[in-house]
């Protein structure tokens, strides 16, 4: 699936899941006109889990046949004119196992296996070559055989290398054209990193779940919400992906990487008599099956669901606001995943039609300097909680490396691939793609860390001294999303807008009232300096992150935050009428 | 469509939903209790204020499972079983004079039932798809009438859907797909795909060589509130084998067939498949080697299956009668189809025939896939005689009716969820002054001659996508053939060329194809043709290179 650039989602139905949300505080009665205090209680404490480096395996034969054909066919292509500086092969190699029921009847139950070749050719040199100024987002490569079978997959590799290699020396002299007659580029960093060669040989990925007994498990929990018919739609899903990474490069590089995920997904929508559709998610994501939810954990989350769903339905439709919020769960990950995260990886800096919102404020104060932010792909478990973003090396083949961009609100470093920006010539292990695409810089696991927080019990009373102070007649908690999307290039607003779903009014008097259809909106750096303070008990979002190099597994995770100021927009209303007949009666007209 | 079917065909009045004879399986299939049920429940209660109620519905049921496997070089890249419960609405308000159909943005509403017999949740997903399609007919509907309202009344129009009797063409044989069976199918053509692509091992001149086959089985069920019903079986497969190589200039050549049958085991034996692979394998070496195309300008002769593709190109989406969808604009109209005026003209040669027949049938050796009992409107089909000696007598009809053709011959299909139209079916192309190959030959070198040309060109075969010519020869006034490659059929062949056809062969060949998203397959089957006139460009421009470094050199076994 193809994404524009200029809209970066968090895939809608692929947002992770928060625990669950915390206990309401008790209602607090504010003092009218007490001022807003500054955070001051402890640092956040986050327990990250670092595995250590695996022991290293011997290579599977792919990476063999992959290996001799790459040195093969860059020999027959050296001595030409422009022959490759750099090639590299990338074989993601994925098992699936997806079954998914609704209302108590199977609907979906399959297996998948495949290979998908990507070749990357570079000719030039590191200062300039075939990628420079691209907007081919998109990579040579091919289908796989699923075997080893050295025939097969030679020829595969060897014909799509010229392809590769053909369509890059066309891009070349297309760039070397562009370069003689365009004005200079405003950052003249090279096209290409020199990375030292890396080797990092695990056992291939394995999937370990039978789908057998997960029909009926998901069958009979899905039929929970046969009970609900003002439910329109429902379902839950299994997914279980086993990938193994095959990479290797001209420079030596040699890598095999597994990578396993779980997730059980609960979806549901309804739609109110005035059309307004609401979606719900609940999601589940684990590194191992032995982490899978019970059915227990499950039906919870079901009625959960199916509660907030119901309680939506009778909710007033928010107004549009402008004024003081807490951010929490989703909402406040999701936040810093559209409005910073994907302002700071590097290809955007250099890219002249982008926004560039954060391109010339390195060493800049850009947020609260309570509050420093990092990337780290190496955590495997924060708090627990298994990350979507981990990784040992990435698409480039670079180590997954922590990159510290805050520090006391300073903005201090990007996202970095092997495209160097200025000040930044050496990767920090974040160049990802899914298959089909070229690297760019992304996110992993972000993680917002707080050095003064607040309870969250003192961050209510501080939301409530905000509406006092401000003068408004509430403030608004934001928890669950539906999804959200942010524009960073040049021609389009630089703005962002998240969906939140789970919305509360908090009045003066500590009551809260829930509300449904606010969108949330805003630009990035007044958003950010709009921060007022942190809680001290982060959530993590798990989700799929889409952008022009495809869907990446990323994770969020944020403390509860308050904001002096946010915009609300009313949603845009479906037109559609809820169903027209009542639902059809069980066991039928016979 | 095998097997003993239990067919009855029972006439009705239209929207009188009279009982029809029951065939018990049937009619306690849970699938057809949900559809049957929420369809009268549809029927006599589903409403909205100020806005016309349903008069017509239908349910068309997909049960299938699908298979499909591809294999590169010997190696298996991917091999799965899907199955999938879809169905399709046609729900229509108003009346059979004037409804919401045949309008250009009108689609077919589809949804996804569950793959269990839970006749709860297919009513409930039927009841949410209905509301959904009652909603956007009632759209389609007022566009429609605002249209209609703002011009003059069309003297050619007879209405929206023609009244048929309500048909009961119910195949007891005609069940769920058994996936353990699909499952085992999946198995043998994994091992087939892998053995037939196994043939191009060894030899350099292919850089690519796939073989996908397709498999689906199951049935298609079909119920509408005139009383109709409808099951059938499903049953295809299709093993496709493509290679693909560079000649020495850059060109790209290809070379492929494809090889249908109803059922796995009804493929020809391995030693033929593995023959029709070895064939494309020295056809792809043949190109590689072969002299380029000149332009040529003069009589073309297309035989094989070049001419059921030509026929295909030129005249098979014209033989539908469908009027063309009503714009949404008034004073905005869509053209109606190349043939309409043509009607009771010449448009092939004197003694030239086309049918369009749904009987059984065989083209010399090969049998034709079967044609389907009903059409995506619930209607059988009909033996049409769509062309006789030359002249354009009628054309095939679904249920959107036009002057002259006020009924269905059963020929309704969806593309790919599009409304409804008419679509070939098994063409049949024969000539009553047919001549043989030698006489043929004989003729085309005489064309030859007659323009002064030291040879004619040949077309065996066109590209499967496009009108390009992939298999093309030279046929010198001596006799002797010459393989050559490239080139592209000009602008001189066109509907109009089909009536100066200087002779037509004996022997037609058959060919199977899916037409653009519509179920099932549809074929034709024509002898060989002489165009007078036709041109060939040879290609131009530039080509990218062959791959610069060598073929790997492997060991192919």
């Amino acid at each position: 699936m193809r994404v524009p650039s200029t809209l970066l989602v968090l895939s809608v139905t692929a947002c992770g899941a928060p625990p669950s949300p915390p206990a309401k505080p008790p209602a607090v009665v504010a003092t009218a006109g007490s001022a807003t205090s500054t955070p001051s209680g402890p640092a956040l404490q986050l327990t990250a889990m670092r595995p250590p480096p695996p022991s290293q395996a011997a290579p599977a034969p792919l990476l063999g046949l992959m290996q001799a054909e790459l040195t093969r066919s860059l020999a027959a292509l050296h001595g030409h004119d422009d022959p490759p500086y750099f090639a590299s092969y990338e074989v993601v190699d994925a098992t699936r196992v997806d079954v998914s029921a609704s209302d108590g009847a199977l609907t979906h139950s399959a297996t998948s296996h495949n290979r998908w070749l990507d070749i990357d050719v570079r000719v030039g040199d590191y200062t300039l070559d075939n990628t420079h100024h691209s907007k081919q987002r998109s990579t040579y490569g091919a289908p796989l055989p699923v075997t080893d079978d050295a025939y097969a997959i030679t020829s595969t590799l060897w014909q799509h290398t010229d392809a590769a290699y053909q369509h890059a020396a066309e891009a070349l002299a297309k760039a070397r054209a562009n370069a003689k007659v365009m004005a200079s580029d405003d950052d003249t960093s090279d096209d290409f990193s020199h990375e030292a060669p890396l080797t990092s040989i695990e056992p291939p990925a394995q999937l370990s779940l039978d789908r057998a007994p997960w029909e009926p498990r998901l069958r009979a929990l899905s039929a929970a919400f046969r009970a609900h018919p003002e439910i329109l739609q429902s379902s839950i899903t299994l997914s279980a992906e086993a990938e193994t990474r095959s990479y290797v490069a001209s420079d030596g590089s040699l890598a095999q990487l597994p990578h396993v995920h779980y997730r059980v997904m609960i979806a549901a929508s309804t739609r109110v008599d005035d059309g307004m559709d609401l979606h719900r998610d609940e999601l589940f994501d684990v590194a191992t099956p032995d982490r899978l939810p019970t059915d227990d954990a499950i039906r919870a989350r079901v009625d959960k669901v199916i509660a907030d769903l119901d309680a939506l339905r009778a909710a007033p439709v928010a107004d549009p606001y402008s004024g003081p919020a807490i951010l929490e769960g989703q909402a406040a990950s999701v936040f810093f995943h559209e409005v910073f995260g994907h302002r700071i990886e590097g290809h955007r800096q250099k890219d002249d039609s982008e926004g560039q919102t954060f391109s010339k404020k390195v060493g800049q104060k850009i947020m609260p300097d309570f509050l420093d932010v990092y990337d780290d792909p190496s955590i495997a478990q924060l708090d627990g909680v298994d990350l979507n973003g981990f990784y040992r090396v990435d698409d480039e083949g670079v180590a997954g490396q922590r990159a510290s961009l805050v520090e006391h609100g300073v903005l201090q470093t990007f996202l970095l691939g092997r495209s160097p920006t200025r000040g930044f010539q050496h990767s920090n292990g974040h160049g990802r793609r899914s298959p089909t695409h070229s690297p760019v810089a992304r996110q992993g696991n972000l993680v917002v860390a707080a050095s003064r927080t607040v309870d969250r019990a003192t961050l209510q009373r501080m939301l409530i001294d905000q509406v006092i102070a401000q003068n408004k007649p509430y403030g608004l908690i934001f928890r669950e999303l539906d999804g959200g999307f942010t524009m960073t290039e040049r021609f389009a607003p630089q703005s962002f807008k998240l969906l939140p779903i789970m919305v509360l009014r908090v009045y003066r008097d500590g009551h809260e009232e829930l509300v449904r259809g606010a969108d949330l909106e805003g630009t990035p750096l007044t958003a950010l300096g709009d921060i007022v303070a942190a809680g001290d008990q982060a959530q993590t979002f798990n989700g799929y992150c889409g952008a022009e190099s495809g869907f990446v597994p990323v994770s969020s995770t944020a403390p509860p935050l308050l904001v002096s100021h946010v915009e609300v927009a009313k949603k845009a209303q479906g037109r559609n009428r809820p169903p027209i007949l009542p639902p059809p009666a069980a066991g039928g007209a016979r | 469509m095998k097997g003993l079917a239990i067919v009855a065909v029972l006439a009705a009045l239209p929207a009188t939903a009279a009982p029809a004879t029951s065939s018990p399986a049937f009619d306690d299939d849970p699938a057809v209790r949900a559809m049957h049920d929420e369809l009268a429940r549809a029927m006599s209660q589903l409403a909205l204020p100020r806005a016309p109620k349903p008069y017509y519905l239908a349910y068309t049921l997909w049960d299938v499972a699908s298979t499909r496997v591809d294999a590169s070089f010997g190696a298996t890249v991917s091999a799965s079983t899907v199955p999938l419960r879809q169905i399709a609405i046609d729900l229509r308000v108003g009346d059979y004079a004037f409804d919401n159909s045949n309008t250009a943005t009108g689609r077919r509403l589809e949804a996804s039932l569950p793959l269990d017999d839970d006749y709860d949740v297919m009513r409930r997903e039927l009841w949410l798809a209905t509301d959904g399609a009652y909603k956007s007919s009632i759209e389609s509907f007022d566009r429609k009438q605002a249209v209609a309202r703002a011009e003059t009344k069309d003297a050619d129009d007879v209405g929206s859907f023609s009244t048929e009797p309500a048909a009961r063409t119910v195949d007891a044989t005609a069940v769920r797909p058994d996936l353990a069976a699909a499952a085992a199918d999946q198995a043998t053509l994994e091992a087939l795909a892998q053995k037939l692509s196994a043939v191009f091992r060894g030899n350099h001149d292919a850089f690519t060589a796939e073989v996908s086959i397709s498999a689906s089985r199951g049935r298609d069920l079909f119920v509408s509130s005139e009383g109709a019903a409808g099951a059938q079986g499903i049953a295809v497969v299709r093993v496709r084998i493509d290679a693909t190589s560079q000649a020495s200039d850059g060109m790209p050549l290809h070379a492929g067939t494809s090889i249908w049958a109803p059922t796995v085991a009804q493929l020809p034996p391995d030693a033929e498949l593995v023959a029709a692979a070895e064939r494309v394998s020295r056809e792809l070496s043949d190109l590689r080697k072969a002299p380029v195309v000149d332009d040529y300008a003069g009589p073309i002769l297309v035989r094989g299956v070049a001419a059921d593709q030509i026929l295909r190109g030129l005249l098979v989406e014209e033989l539908g009668g469908t009027p063309p969808p009503k714009s949404d604009r008034p004073g905005s109209r869509n053209s109606d189809g190349a043939l309409v005026s043509k009607l009771t003209k010449r448009i092939l040669p004197l003694g030239v025939s086309i049918v369009d027949d749904p009987a059984p049938r065989k083209v010399g050796a090969a049998a034709v896939l079967p044609s389907a009992r009903f059409d995506d409107e619930g209607v059988a089909p009909q033996k049409v005689s769509i062309v006789e000696n030359g002249t354009l007598k009628r054309f095939l009809m679904s249920r959107t009716p036009r002057k002259g053709f006020e009924h269905s011959n059963g020929h309704g299909y969806s593309a790919g969820g599009a409304p409804v139209r008419a679509h070939a079916g098994n063409l049949y192309v024969s000539s009553t002054r047919a001549v043989g190959d030698a006489e043929l030959k004989r003729r085309a070198i005489a064309a030859a001659n007659d323009e002064g040309n030291p040879y004619l060109l040949v077309i065996d075969r066109f590209a499967e996508r496009g009108s390009e010519p992939e298999v093309l020869e030279k046929l010198y006034v001596d006799g002797h053939e010459e393989l050559v490659r490239g080139g592209a059929i000009g602008s001189a062949i066109t509907l109009r060329s089909l009536r100066d056809i200087l002779a037509v062969g004996a022997t037609p060949t058959l060919l199977e194809y899916d037409d653009s998203g519509v179920t099932g397959t549809a074929s034709i089957a024509a002898p060989a043709l002489l165009f007078r006139d036709g041109d060939i460009k040879k290609p131009t421009g530039g080509q990218r290179p062959p791959p610069i470094a060598s073929r790997p050199d492997l060991p192919a076994n």
